[in-house]
Formats: C-alpha cells, sequence, structure tokens
C-alpha cells in the first residue's frame, strides 16, 4: 500500500510537471495578467508585501494593521512572536491572481489567512475602511489561532479539534466591526421570517455566510452579557474538555442548548416589536423576481412597455435579464449570458448597478481579463455596441447615462488602489476624471437635467468610521457639495424623472430603507468653499488632504435648503436597496428577505412620501469634512527593502512502511515556495527494495520546478522512477525510468489555455513472463487545449462545458520500438434542464497509433459504470455517458450524542454508457454498455461517495446488430466526483 | 571566588536543606525534607506575592548585571507564578506537574503529576504544598513534602487563581463564584463567600480584610474571620489581577483600563489611574510606589499615595506578570521574552534578558538568585555577574 501511494506520488509530480494545472485535467486558470515589481516594508510587527504603484495605500494598510495589533494584542493578551506576512493588492482584480493559493479566488472573497506559511493576504477595494475591516479581521485570525495553539500547546491537548469555526469566524467579524447594519439586517431577517439555526445545530450552515453573522451575532451577546473578556476565556479554557459546547458551560455556565434559549429569546424580544411598526417587504410591495438572487435593476421602456433589467445568479451563473413589468407571466429574457466567456466573466452581482438609457441602450461592467470593462448593449438589436476598457483602471463600477446619451459616468479603481469618478464620451471613448483622492466615490447618478452628479462617497468626516455619505459633483463648477452627512450609510442615489426628487437607500433607523429627499440641487456655494471642495477632489497628493484640511477648518458645502425635505419612503424590517424610479410614483428596488435578494416594486410613493413625517435634514456640523488615513510611516520607522525570493516550506512528510512480504519502505516528500507562490518546487525520495540487494538500485527521487509568476507558466524537472509493476497483458516487469521535462501552460482566458510538454526519459523494463528486457530513450511531446466553463453543483458540474483535445507522440528514439501517436478529445457537456436539474453528456475518445503505445483502461465509477474496474483495454477507446443529474434528498442531518453530522444534499441520477476499448490483440466487436441509477453524497466539500445500480449490456454483432442484456442487477459503491 | 561563592550557596543548601532522592511518577512518591531553620523559611518566597498582601516586594537586593545561571527543560509552560523554599525552585506546569530544582545547580530534585491536576497554582506553608487546580474533582490539594503523599484533598470548585496561606487558614478565590476559606490542618471549609461571578484574581489579606477581584468587574472586601462582605467596589470590565494591599490601600488595575487605589477600610478610592489599555497583571508596592504592567507593554511607576504617575516604561510587549520589588530594583516579564530590571528611582532600564518563549512567570527572588520562566518550557536562574566570576558554568 505504501509503495502504490509512493507510486502515485512519484507519478503525480510528473504529470504535474507535464501539465502544470491540468493536473485537475480540467479546471479553470489562474491568470498572472500583471507583472507586479513587489517590495517589502518592515513595521514592528509586520512584513507588507506591496507593489510601488500602491505605496501609500500599503502604508495605510500598515497603519491599521499595527493599530489592530496592539488592539488585539491588548484583548488577548497574548502577541504574536514571529513577523507576519502582509501581502496587499490595491484591487480585487490583482487580489485574483496571487499565488499563495493555488485555487481560484470567488468575486466574495475579501482576503484570508493562510495556516501553513502564516500569511495573510488582502485585497483594498477602494474603501478604505473596508481595507481596515478586512486586515483587522484577518489580524483576529491570526491571533486566536496562536492563542489557541499556545493553549492546547501548554495543556499538551495535540489532538484537541480546536474552535469551532462560527466562533472564529463569529469572533473575527465582531473584533474587527462590532456590529453593523449588515449583521442587523440579516440577523432581523432570520428571526422574523424563522430561519435562525440554534448554536446547537449550526452543522446544518457550517461555512455559510449566515453562520459567519450568527457567529458575530453570538460573540456580540455574549460580550454585552457575560462581559468581553469572556469571548477570550474562551479560548483559554478550550483545553479542558473535547466539546466546545462543554467550554462554553465553564466559562459562562451555559452549554449551546442552554445558550440558546437565553439567545433567541433575547432576539425575539429585541426584534419582535419591529413588526408593530415595519413591514416585510413582501407584504406590502410587488413581487418582480423570485427566485435566485436578483440585484441591481435598471428601468426602460419600449414601445411604452415598462421593463426593469437586472442583474441574477438564479442559475448558478450570474445573467443580465429583462423583464417586462405588465407580463408576468412571461419568463424572464437573459439578455446577456455571464461568467461563460473572457467576454462577461463577472457582473460583480453586489458591487456595480447597471442603467439602461431613453434609447434602450443598456451599460454595465463585467470583467474581462484583467480588468473591467464597460459595455454598451443595445437591447433592441441584442448587440454589443461599444466596449471600454482603460489603461490603468482596472476595476469600474456602476456606470451611469447623462440624460442625452452621450456620456456614461461610472467609478473605477485604478492599479495604485484610488476609487475615483470619471466620465468617459461614449462615441470617442474619452476619459475625463472628476475626482482624485484617496476617497471612495460610488454609484454616481446624472441628474435630468445634466448638470449635477449625485454619487455616495466615505469624503465626510464621518467616512474616516466608514460611513457613506451623499454628495453632489457640480459639473459647471466642478465643485463638490453635500446631501447627507452624519453617522450612518447612505447609498445607490436615484433621480426621480423630474429631477427634483433624490431616492436612496439608508441604514440612519437601523436598517436600510428607501428615502427620498426632495427638491435637492446645487446651490450657489460662496467662493471661499466652492474652492476648498475644489481643491479636495482635485488634489493629486493622493489622501484628499489640502492644506485648509489640515487646518480643520474646511467644510464641503451644502446642497441643501431650509425647505428641502427628506423622508423614509418604507419601513422594512429587513433591507431595501438600489432604488431606481419607474416614474414619479413607483419606484424598483432590491430588497432582502428571507436569506435572498429580490427586485421589487413600490407603488403611490407620492401618497407615501407625503404621509410620513420630515426627517431632520443632515446639518451636523464637524470640524472639518476632509480627513486623512494614518499612514505607517508616521510612527514607525519603516524599510522598504525589494522583494527577494525566500523560500519556505509548504509540506514536509515522510513515511515508513514494513511489509511480511515486501519489507520495509521508506521515503520523503517536500513542497517548498517563495511567500508569494510564484515559485515552487516539489522533492520526492523513497526507496522500494525488496531485498537488501535492491537497496540501492531502488532509490526513487522526483524534483520539479514550477514557475508561475508571468502568464505563461512552465515547469522543469527530472526524475528516476524504478519498480516492480503488473500489467494485465504482460503480467510483473520491472521498470526503472531516468529522465527530465520541461512543460508550459498558456492561459488564454481564465476558460481556456494550451499547454504542452517535452518529457526524455531512458526506460528499461525486464519482463517476468516474457523473460525479456528492453530498453530505449524515449521521447513524449504533447500539445493540448483545454476549455472548461462548467459550474459545479455538490457533487459535480451542473452546467457549460469542458473540453480537451491532446495530441501527442512518443518515440524510442534509440531502438525505435516505440513509435506512437496519441490523440485524446474529451467533450463533457451540461444542459440545465431546471434549477435543480442537469442533463450531462460525455464523448471521449482516445486512441494510441502506431508501435508499443500503452493500452488505456477502463471500467468502473469513473467512466464505463456497472463494469469492473479497469477491467476493458486497449490501445483505442471510446466512451459516451449520458446521465440526468436530479435532487434526491435535499438536506440530510445526523444527530449525535457528541454532535451534529450536516450533510450535503444526496443526488441521484440516472444513467446511459457506451463504450469499448480495443487493438490488435483485443478486437473491436461489441459495444459494452450499461443503464442504471445512481446516488452521491458529498461528505467534506472534498469526497463524494457513489453508489450505482442497474444492469449491463452489449450491443453485439456490430454488422447485425442487437441488444443484449445480462443477466442480474449489478451493483458498485465508489468514491468521485461526476464527470 | 569559587570558594566563597560555594561557602554561600553551600550554607544553604548544604545544611539547611536536605532534599530526599525524589522518585517520578505519582505525587505521593515525591518527597522533600523542610527547614529546620524558621530564620531561613523568612527568606523564603511561599506564596504569590511572597506575602499575604501580595506586595511583591522584598528588602533583598540582587543588583544587575545578571548572568543567566542555569536554564531547565520542564515538560511544559510554567504557571504564572513559582515558589522558593529552602534552596528549592518549586513550580508547576500547565499539563498539571509540579517539579522541585535546586536553585543553586538547577538540577531536579523531584518531580510529580497528581491526579486531576492542571494548571495548578501551589503556596507552600512549614513542609506543606497547597495545589490549587484550574478542572477537576479535587482541586484543592495539601500536599506533605516530606512524606511526599497528599493529607487531603477536596472537591474547592475550579480554582484559576494563587491559594493564599495566612495563619491557620487557606484562602481561595474559585471560577464557581466563590472565595472560600479552608482550615489548614484539617481541610474543613470554614466559610464560604458566595460572589456573582468567576474570580481569577487571587486574594490579598491584611489584618482581618480579606481583597479578591471578580470577572464581574467588582472588588470584594470580606471579613476574613466571617466571611462577611465588608465592602465591594465596581469597575467597568474584569479583575483579573490580584489585589495588592500596602500603606492601607488596595491596588489593583481592573481591565476597564484603569488602576484603583482604594482605602483598606472602607473601599473608598483614594486615586485612580488611567491607563490605555487593559490591566491583566498584579501590582508590587513597597508602600512609597506602586508599579503595575498593562497589555500595551506600558510598564508604570506610580506615587502610592497620590496616584500621580512618576515614570513609565514602554516593553516590546504586554507585560506578562507582576513586577517583583527588589530593594531600589524592580523586575518584571514581558511577552517580547524578556525579563527587565529597572532602576525604582528613575525607571532606567538596567539589564533585560532575552528568553525563549514569552514571560508569563513573575520573577522570584531566593538569596542571590532572580528565578523566572519562559512560555516555551524553560526556567531560568540569574544571578549578579560578579558573583559568579570563576565558576565554571
Amino acid at each position: 500500500m505504501f509503495k502504490k501511494c509512493f507510486l502515485l506520488l512519484a507519478v503525480w509530480i510528473v504529470l504535474l510537471a507535464g501539465n502544470l494545472y491540468s493536473q485537475y485535467y480540467f479546471g479553470r486558470n489562474k491568470i498572472q495578467y500583471d507583472h507586479f515589481d513587489w517590495k517589502i516594508m518592515r513595521t514592528e510587527h509586520f512584513d507588507v508585501y506591496f507593489y510601488p504603484e500602491m505605496q501609500e495605500l500599503a502604508e495605510i494598510g500598515a497603519a491599521f494593521a499595527e493599530e489592530g495589533y496592539r488592539k488585539f494584542e491588548s484583548k488577548l493578551n497574548h502577541n504574536i512572536p514571529n513577523r507576519i506576512p502582509l501581502i496587499f493588492y490595491s484591487n480585487h482584480a490583482h487580489f485574483q491572481q496571487t499565488n499563495t493559493i493555488p485555487s481560484l479566488i470567488p468575486e466574495g472573497v475579501g482576503g484570508f489567512f493562510e495556516f501553513i506559511k502564516g500569511r495573510v493576504v488582502i485585497p483594498a477595494n477602494g474603501n478604505i475602511h473596508q481595507f481596515k475591516h478586512v486586515i483587522q479581521h484577518e489580524l483576529v485570525h491570526v491571533f486566536v489561532r496562536s492563542k489557541m495553539n499556545r493553549v492546547l500547546k501548554d495543556h499538551r491537548k495535540t489532538s484537541h479539534a480546536g474552535l469551532p469555526l462560527w466562533f472564529t469566524e463569529g469572533i473575527a467579524e465582531y473584533w474587527a466591526e462590532g456590529w453593523d447594519s449588515q449583521a442587523e439586517m440579516i440577523l432581523r431577517d432570520a428571526v422574523l421570517n424563522d430561519h435562525l439555526v440554534p448554536l446547537a445545530r449550526m452543522d446544518a450552515i457550517y461555512g455559510t455566510f449566515l453562520m459567519y453573522k450568527e457567529g458575530q451575532a453570538i460573540c456580540k451577546f455574549i460580550a454585552e452579557n457575560f462581559g468581553e473578556e469572556k469571548l477570550h476565556l474562551l479560548i483559554d479554557n478550550l483545553w479542558k474538555v473535547g466539546e466546545f459546547s462543554q467550554v462554553m458551560k465553564l466559562t459562562i455556565g451555559l452549554n449551546y442548548e442552554e445558550f440558546d434559549q437565553k439567545w433567541i429569546y433575547d432576539l425575539k424580544k429585541q426584534y419582535y416589536p419591529l413588526m408593530q411598526e415595519s413591514d416585510l417587504p413582501k407584504m406590502v410591495t410587488r413581487t418582480i423576481t423570485k427566485e435566485g438572487i436578483n440585484t441591481k435593476p435598471a428601468c426602460y421602456s419600449f414601445a411604452g412597455e415598462e421593463r426593469v433589467v437586472f442583474v441574477s445568479n438564479r442559475v448558478g451563473y450570474s445573467n443580465i435579464y429583462m423583464k417586462p413589468l405588465a407580463a408576468e407571466e412571461r419568463d424572464d429574457e437573459v439578455l446577456i449570458k455571464g461568467e461563460r466567456t473572457s467576454d462577461f466573466e463577472s457582473f460583480h452581482l453586489f458591487n456595480s448597478k447597471i442603467d439602461v438609457n431613453d434609447r434602450g441602450e443598456l451599460t454595465f461592467v463585467t470583467k474581462s481579463g484583467g480588468s473591467d470593462v464597460i459595455y454598451v448593449y443595445d437591447i433592441a438589436q441584442k448587440k454589443i455596441m461599444k466596449k471600454f476598457q482603460f489603461a490603468g483602471l482596472v476595476s469600474l463600477a456602476s456606470p451611469n447615462w447623462s440624460p442625452d446619451g452621450r456620456r456614461i459616468v461610472f467609478s473605477g479603481i485604478s492599479f495604485a488602489g484610488l476609487s475615483d469618478l470619471y466620465i468617459v464620451e461614449v462615441e470617442t471613448g474619452k476619459l475625463q476624471r472628476l475626482t482624485n483622492d484617496f476617497y471612495h466615490d460610488h454609484d454616481p447618478a446624472w441628474s435630468p437635467d445634466g448638470k449635477v452628479i449625485a454619487f455616495s462617497s466615505d469624503r465626510s468626516y464621518f467616512g474616516k468610521d466608514g460611513f457613506m455619505n451623499l454628495f453632489l459633483y457640480d459639473l459647471g463648477q466642478g465643485a463638490i457639495q453635500y446631501i447627507t452627512k452624519g453617522g450612518h450609510n447612505d447609498y445607490a442615489p436615484a433621480w426621480a424623472p423630474d429631477g427634483q426628487a433624490l431616492a436612496f437607500a439608508s441604514d440612519r433607523d437601523g436598517a436600510f430603507n428607501i428615502w427620498v429627499l426632495k427638491n435637492v440641487q446645487a446651490r450657489e456655494p460662496s467662493r471661499q468653499l466652492a474652492q476648498a471642495s475644489a481643491d479636495a477632489h482635485n488634489s493629486t497628493n493622493h489622501n484628499g488632504v489640502n492644506g485648509d484640511a489640515k487646518n480643520g477648518d474646511t467644510e464641503y458645502p451644502s446642497a441643501l435648503a431650509r425647505e428641502d425635505e427628506m423622508k423614509k419612503l418604507t419601513s422594512f424590517t429587513t433591507g431595501a436597496f438600489d432604488p431606481v424610479w419607474l416614474n414619479d410614483d413607483r419606484i424598483i428596488f432590491t430588497a432582502f428577505e428571507n436569506f435572498s435578494f429580490q427586485i421589487r416594486e413600490l407603488s403611490g410613493v407620492q401618497e407615501k412620501f407625503n404621509s410620513f413625517v420630515v426627517a431632520e435634514n443632515d446639518t451636523l456640523v464637524t470640524s472639518s469634512d476632509l480627513w486623512a488615513a494614518d499612514k505607517i510611516a508616521g510612527e514607525v520607522e519603516s524599510t522598504t527593502i525589494k522583494y527577494k525570493r525566500k523560500f519556505s516550506l509548504d509540506i514536509a512528510q515522510s513515511a515508513i512502511s514494513q511489509d511480511p512480504v515486501f519489507g520495509v519502505s521508506g521515503g520523503a516528500q517536500l513542497a517548498i515556495s517563495d511567500m508569494l507562490g510564484n515559485q515552487q518546487y516539489y522533492f520526492l525520495l523513497y526507496n522500494n527494495a525488496q531485498t537488501r540487494s535492491d537497496f540501492l538500485s531502488s532509490w526513487n527521487f522526483a524534483v520539479t520546478r514550477v514557475e508561475l509568476s508571468r502568464r505563461a507558466n512552465y515547469a522543469i524537472g527530472a526524475y528516476r522512477l524504478s519498480g516492480r509493476f503488473y500489467d494485465l497483458v504482460d503480467s510483473f516487469f520491472e521498470r526503472e525510468q531516468v529522465g527530465g521535462f520541461v512543460a508550459a501552460s498558456y492561459p488564454l482566458s481564465v476558460f481556456n489555455r494550451i499547454e504542452g510538454g517535452i518529457n526524455i526519459r531512458k526506460e528499461q523494463r525486464e519482463y517476468d513472463f516474457r523473460g525479456q528486457t528492453v530498453d530505449g530513450i524515449v521521447i513524449t511531446n504533447s500539445i493540448s487545449y483545454v476549455k472548461d466553463n462548467s459550474l459545479w453543483g455538490y457533487t459535480g458540474p451542473v452546467d457549460g462545458e469542458r473540453f480537451n483535445v491532446t495530441l501527442g507522440h512518443t518515440i524510442d528514439v534509440q531502438n525505435n520500438d516505440v513509435n506512437y501517436f496519441t490523440l485524446i478529445t474529451d467533450y463533457r457537456r451540461y444542459f440545465r434542464l431546471s434549477t435543480s436539474m442537469t442533463y450531462a453528456v460525455r464523448l471521449m475518445g482516445r486512441f494510441n497509433l502506431g508501435r508499443e503505445g500503452f493500452r488505456y483502461f477502463m471500467g468502473g465509477s469513473w467512466d464505463l459504470r456497472l463494469y469492473p474496474r479497469w477491467r476493458i483495454w486497449g490501445q483505442k477507446l471510446f466512451l459516451v455517458n449520458h446521465e440526468v443529474r436530479f435532487p434526491f434528498i435535499d438536506r440530510f442531518l445526523l444527530g449525535f450524542p457528541f454532535g451534529g453530522l450536516g450533510l450535503n444534499a444526496i443526488r441521484g441520477a440516472v444513467f446511459v454508457d457506451f463504450g469499448q476499448a480495443w487493438d490488435r490483440d483485443y478486437q473491436f466487436n461489441e459495444v459494452l454498455g450499461s443503464v442504471g441509477f445512481g446516488l452521491r453524497l458529498q461528505i467534506g466539500g472534498f469526497l463524494v461517495l457513489r453508489y450505482e445500480l442497474g444492469r449491463r449490456f452489449q450491443i453485439r454483432d456490430l454488422d447485425n446488430p442487437h441488444l443484449h442484456f445480462e443477466d442480474g442487477i449489478k451493483k458498485a459503491f465508489w468514491f468521485g466526483f461526476d464527470f | 571566588m569559587l570558594t566563597r561563592l560555594r561557602s554561600r550557596i553551600g550554607q544553604v543548601i548544604f545544611f539547611s536543606v536536605i532534599l530526599l532522592p525524589l522518585l517520578s511518577g505519582a505525587c505521593r512518591k515525591v518527597a522533600i525534607r523542610p527547614a529546620i531553620d524558621e530564620n531561613l523559611e523568612l527568606r523564603n518566597w511561599p506564596q504569590f506575592g511572597l506575602t499575604p498582601e501580595r506586595t511583591n516586594f522584598t528588602a533583598t537586593r540582587v543588583a544587575p548585571p545578571l548572568k543567566n545561571v542555569w536554564i531547565y527543560k520542564t515538560s511544559s509552560a510554567v504557571s504564572p507564578t513559582m515558589l522558593a523554599v529552602n534552596g528549592a525552585l518549586i513550580f508547576t506546569t500547565l499539563d498539571g506537574r509540579f517539579e522541585i530544582l535546586d536553585i543553586a545547580t538547577g538540577e531536579r530534585r523531584g518531580r510529580g503529576k497528581c491526579e486531576g491536576q492542571y494548571e495548578a497554582a501551589a503556596a507552600y506553608r512549614r513542609g506543606f504544598l497547597f495545589f490549587a487546580s484550574r478542572y477537576g474533582q479535587e482541586t484543592l490539594v495539601k500536599y506533605d513534602l516530606l512524606s511526599g503523599k497528599p493529607l487531603w484533598k477536596i472537591d474547592a470548585g475550579d480554582i484559576a487563581s494563587e491559594p493564599l496561606i495566612a495563619g491557620d487558614a487557606v484562602y481561595v478565590a474559585a471560577l464557581y463564584h466563590r472565595i472560600e476559606k479552608y482550615d489548614f490542618e484539617s481541610g474543613e471549609r470554614i466559610w464560604s463567600f458566595k460572589s456573582e461571578d468567576q474570580h481569577r484574581s487571587s486574594p490579598a489579606l491584611k489584618d482581618d480584610v480579606l481583597v479578591a477581584g471578580c470577572d464581574n468587574g467588582v472588588i470584594y472586601a470580606l471579613n476574613a474571620q466571617t466571611g462577611k462582605l465588608t465592602w465591594k467596589v465596581e469597575t467597568g470590565a474584569s479583575v483579573v489581577a490580584t489585589p495588592v494591599i500596602s500603606a492601607g490601600k488596595v491596588f489593583v488595575g481592573s481591565n476597564d483600563s484603569t488602576f484603583y487605589a482604594l482605602q483598606l477600610a472602607d473601599g473608598a478610592a483614594a486615586w485612580t489611574f488611567l491607563a490605555q489599555t487593559p490591566i491583566f497583571q498584579s501590582a508590587a508596592s513597597d508602600g512609597r510606589n506602586v508599579l503595575f504592567g498593562a497589555s500595551d507593554g506600558q510598564f508604570y511607576c506610580l506615587d502610592a499615595e497620590t496616584g500621580r504617575e512618576r515614570w513609565r516604561f514602554r516593553a516590546g510587549s504586554a507585560i506578562g506578570t507582576a513586577p517583583l520589588i527588589a530593594d531600589d530594583l524592580v523586575y518584571f516579564g514581558s511577552l517580547d521574552r524578556r525579563y527587565y530590571c529597572l532602576d525604582l528611582e528613575s525607571g532606567a532600564l538596567l539589564w533585560s534578558f532575552e528568553t525563549r518563549g514569552r514571560v508569563r512567570t513573575a520573577p522570584i527572588i531566593w538569596e542571590n538568585y532572580i528565578l523566572g520562566a519562559s512560555e516555551d518550557r524553560f526556567v531560568y536562574a540569574f544571578a549578579p555577574a560578579d558573583s559568579l566570576a570563576g565558576l565554571a558554568l
């Protein structure tokens, strides 16, 4: 068994080099679009990795990190003895290129703490406060993990399971952010819509966002009711017992069940009274969408028909849909399919609004390659009219048409990480920058008269604490005036068609609701204040601070007048976002409810506005509006040095085994990489001697170097592999291979790549059965094209397609005994029959043509089902699988006295397979097939158990084909994801 | 020089202390003979804070520069307090063992592990050790060093603080919301006071007033004879530090970042001092000064009478121990792995030593030695460099 494992490892390493990313055979690509000139800034506790373009942002981030370090050092009475590697990216698109972890990074990941090297990897997203939040969230993980390890080590509890995920994420969120309106919204929704999961059953939502937020709420409850210190006492007491429920009992006197009673009762007491004066969105507004997550509505009229366009992930992929409001029975029309091609990689479901002008031209942002692009799409013609991609602007968001349809205003994040407003001329593509500072400017909305742009920004005094308020950019004067100001968030301003009112989402009363401000317009500011605001937005010192601000006497002028009226339009218990005016009396918006986002319509706006009392306008007096984030240079001496690759261990393990027949075997494997993961080395060394005399000749080794720092990745390596093998045809034989290889992979996009390699080896085989020895110098060349845009469910792909075509040639240049060509084609397509049902088909052919081509094997749960595993072989092979995948049991929860075990859905499938393998020795005289039913159960995210039963059949006598079913039901239990 | 040093150490080691060969294994097999000379016992460090008032003050002066005499590696991290008894260093480890080392040589004289004992703190008196255990069924144990056997074991609830020995009683503040007094001889509970939260703060005693902090932020003062509440003072957050009683005042820091000086008689605030971060560690006072460290690495010296800051010193990380005032010097440890020695008058750094791990064990003094431990299982002995001249180390 041990030898098999090592042989598999050896093969894996060679394959790794040969195929780089295609060690997964398929798979999407992580592409290095940009070359970063990495530098390291050393602060008191951190090594900050950054690139020169984002130096100021890195200095700000370093200050946040040191601030967080001091905070958590005090809270936990603990420190981190080693310097913490902190790797910054200026935006999410750059972050997605990181090689610090091998997997692709989804859009929702805001940063991570990687345990092996202790790296904290974080992107900025234009919002300084959010940057701070993520840094400190990850830093809590660093401290909590260090403290936990220390406690367990001190008490010699090395086998302890550690802290539960709900706690580690909950405490990270609570200590980094405290409590915010987003957490409030999710908890309100969970309580009022009765889907709050008690702590005792937290396994049921393991790893979900709801679990994170419930964890945050639980930590808050403990801190407020039992004392903040109890949170770190929970870590201190971890060693005492294995179950965290009992740790809670020892620490706060309540186990999970007892805690649930108090906590849920407290939540009900807190939230149930809200129903007295607030509403669930579904009860008082019209439903536009029902399935999936639907966000960012935009409205327009076409031939008198009112339509709403929005982004939705209802099928797993994100698409842009259009729905006529009058025709509820009609299916929503898909305008743009996203996440399948490099043109539309991601619509930024939660981050970027879309807009449609009077001519029915849709403008939206999508990721395409290494940065975002803005598209103009003619809905009537179903055609992309324009595409804008700007050098130096990496992330774009929320494009908004000018009233004349000739310009688009949007927010963009530069290579340096600055988030500002820009205007692009649609006809010429000419770009104009409106703001230039460290403030986060977002959600611009062009007024109907074309004179001003409303936007959301953290540029008020309250922005330092992360609050976003509303501002007006006066295009005539180039000056900024404030609309709202205060310790609350105001997002997504939208002008009424007559330009006399501005709707926006605000959490100023605790939950996000729609508010309306009437009569807002740019006022004539005093000369001094206009100049101050102009200075602010024209500042080029990259922190938004000008001389006036430093003196603390600068304010933005107000765009409000005494007669302006600000009123709350909705009073929802949960949340409302992204309002857009359908007409003067109807607003379309996104509502959060039942842990989902749906598009809804609010009518009777004027009446509702008139019935609410006027809220006080934001006239808070502050000493200064302009603020600047602290930088590390002012507090800690920093030393910046150029990044040099320094390798450290990723994996090291050794094993030894003794077998009464095969004797003692031993070996080790090692992987090292640099801090950024761009260069990796893999080593394997083992000995599989069966007798003492074999010892010297039985050393196996492999070394591989993988270079990932550029778009084109390559690997080189060398190996010596020897051992005793069994072949179904040739019986036992000894084989020794000594060789080297070069491989390269070039990703064309996230979804497809070209890869190839050359492998040269000296090979010798001694066949027991034949009593023959053959040797030679064998060269294998191969080139492949791989495509994969599949969408995965619990047990395998559910949508999209995967394709691999490989051409290869293998030749023995010494004796010419071996000389064959290889052709592999593998096409898999997944058709959605409904949201939860998929029809999957695989067409595969593998052919070795020539002398001594190796044989392919088939049979078993991974290919031709219900046949014995790998019992069908030949140099040529074809396989066709058809399968309908459907849900069988949605959720499976096992309860044990020591805790629960939540299993993901059990999926069902019916299948029909056809296939055969053949060559000179095994003639192709019938087609093998099987038909049956299967169940698949995913465990832990990485293992799928498979059970299949059905009947085998053959199509015999191909000249006069007839179907023959074998007797009896065949069954198979195996593992592996669906094809 | 070597002869002179041997002579000084020898007087202590060879004539006063007889350490019987100790067998490893269960605690009942560990035996140590107590001192016969009462005067020697006066030089001992028998419990946390040295005296029942927990002043952490001694007139013995061990002046820097200090040399590391020996390092001993134990089984796990050492508890926050250690004892020095008749030339032997006694400490417990967080994996539930206790060990006895020869202070002069660092050689192990004995070790043991009592069933159910974990993270035990200990106190010593007249040949007996008192172990308090943080978790288990028998959490307070009187252990006879001479016979190597426990004399009594009682369930006093989980105890995360240091037992206090004064007169013929043992006082403990327990996690199960109790402050209790036990008879030294029999282990019989004399009284029990029910508080409102867990106690991690150890009790301190002066005359008949017993003071202890509580996780609910309250500082309780009880009548030590009756166990009745004398007064209580609420702070803004947990009080996990042990109070120090000196010059008629109770000095204690709170996790609300405030250091309190309360009148011992009635709990009235004499003064308060606002630090920037929570104060987890106990203080030390010589009657004129009061010193303490905070979790931001600041170490403060205040005027005990007025609370005026006399000086402050910034360590590299959170202060991890209670200070030790040794005449005109002050020693303490930090999570930055260092032990520090400052001049009491000026706060000037006189000496520091980098250990192999975070320092969470309070330094103690015995004769010419400063003794401490770091988190990574190492125990250290330091002595003045001049006293070691010529001694092969």
